[in-house]
């Protein structure tokens, strides 16, 4: 089997000079497209556009560099982790984001609507979290869910101090999540500070979009360490402590 | 590319990250706004990581990595697909990259129609409408005759019209 390059108006491709950008091209290959792009002036300047379109992908990761202690809602992007998450993998030649055998009982579900899974990343690997795990300043999570019906997904949390803050997403409306045989992993990651103790984690799933206002408002009115009451009426719910450590003295 | 009866090299996921990473990205931005690519990036490499046991030198890496990708962003387009939203992202500004005959109203009706339609089916409409290949690649990638590709590619016309009508 052979690689296309050209579309069927006789151009180059989007993946063909995707390749001869990343120098991937065999030397057939290279001499049809340096032939093609002699003669084709909109293949040159869909090149050059190519080329000159901004990109800021993030530089691979050394496994052992910690990331930054972000304050949330900073950069709420996983990313960051994916140059990491790819070393890793290949330096280790191990499969990332596969849950690790758990018990059953460890969700902690409200309702058997909503499962809310939070995905830890430490610096050096990505693992799930459960009820009483620990974290760090500077570690991150993502968030997945797994819903039996469809509706509108959001997440927050509340740190020891109660103050209360996005998850999932960040900004923007709540996320529209379906059925899926996979949980949805939500867009966006946020990053842990430096206070410590308890990091309460909740995702309420509603029929109708939900506001993340509406849920920091309810978040605000319970009481740290407490059992957590229904937030908000006709929501499923699902929530994880995590137990975040003292800062190691300076 | 490998010759038949060569071995084929073990994908090294980091050096496909380093040469294509880009690649992924950009192609990521033609089906989601600019964040949602970025986590799109990071997915795309956790999949080529379990899959990468699966490549069987029959394509260059990139074509590979770039076929998984557009297979994701349709999978993942299908789960978030809802009129109302869709509608919004067909607008032009969440379209940045530069896109050569593929046109906005060819997006839009793809986008509208998207949650019905059989994932198989809108790769097919992608690699024809949005990236330009021919039948005869899109059968080779595909594997199935080109006869299929453009009976499908019928079958596609239809339904998108069936869509954008019933939308009016």
């Amino acid at each position: 089997m052979t690689d296309p390059l050209f579309t069927r108006d006789g151009h180059l491709l989007d993946l063909a000079l995707e390749r001869f950008v990343a120098d991937d091209l065999s030397s057939d290959e290279q001499a049809l497209c340096d032939t093609h792009l002699a003669l084709c002036s909109p293949c040159v300047a869909r090149l050059d556009a190519l080329r000159a379109l901004p990109l800021d992908l993030p530089p691979l990761v050394s496994p052992s560099e910690p990331p930054p202690a972000v304050r949330r809602p900073s950069r709420p992007s996983w990313w960051g982790l994916g140059g990491t998450l790819a070393a890793v993998a290949a330096a280790a030649g191990v499969a990332l984001f596969v849950p690790s055998p758990q018990p059953a009982d460890v969700f902690q579900s409200r309702g058997a609507d909503l499962h809310l899974e939070v995905w830890l990343h430490d610096g050096d690997d990505v693992s799930r979290v459960f009820d009483g795990d620990p974290v760090v300043a500077g570690d991150r999570v993502r968030f997945r869910v797994d819903v039996n019906a469809p509706g509108y997904v959001i997440v927050a949390g509340v740190d020891a101090t109660g103050s209360v803050y996005p998850g999932a997403p960040q900004h923007g409306p709540a996320i529209f999540v379906e059925p899926d045989p996979e949980p949805f992993l939500l867009p966006g990651a946020l990053g842990f500070d430096d206070t410590p103790g308890e990091e309460l984690l909740v995702a309420v799933q509603c029929p109708e979009p939900v506001r993340m206002a509406d849920l920091e408002d309810a978040l605000r009115d319970v009481e740290p360490a407490s059992e957590l009451p229904g937030l908000l009426p006709g929501c499923s719910q699902d929530s994880v402590r995590l137990v975040k450590a003292d800062p190691e003295p300076r | 590319m490998s010759q038949p009866g060569e071995p084929i090299a073990p994908l090294d996921v980091a050096d496909l990250y380093r040469r294509h990473g880009a690649m992924v990205l950009r192609r990521a931005r033609r089906f989601f706004p600019e964040e949602e690519a970025r986590d799109v990036l990071q997915e795309v490499f956790v999949k080529v990581v379990h899959a990468s046991d699966r490549f069987r030198g029959d394509c260059s890496p990139a074509t590979w990595l770039y076929q998984i990708t557009t297979r994701y962003c349709i999978t993942r387009r299908s789960q978030h697909a809802r009129r109302a939203e869709l509608w919004r992202e067909a607008q032009p500004h969440h379209w940045q990259s530069p896109v050569s005959a593929a046109d906005q109203e060819v997006r839009s009706r793809f986008a509208r129609a998207w949650r019905d339609l059989d994932p198989e089916l809108v790769l097919i409409g992608v690699y024809h409408h949005l990236d330009g290949m021919t039948q005869a690649d899109i059968a080779t990638r595909l594997g199935v005759s080109r006869r299929t590709v453009g009976n499908r590619l019928v079958e596609l016309q239809h339904l998108c019209r069936s869509a954008t009508e019933g939308a009016k």
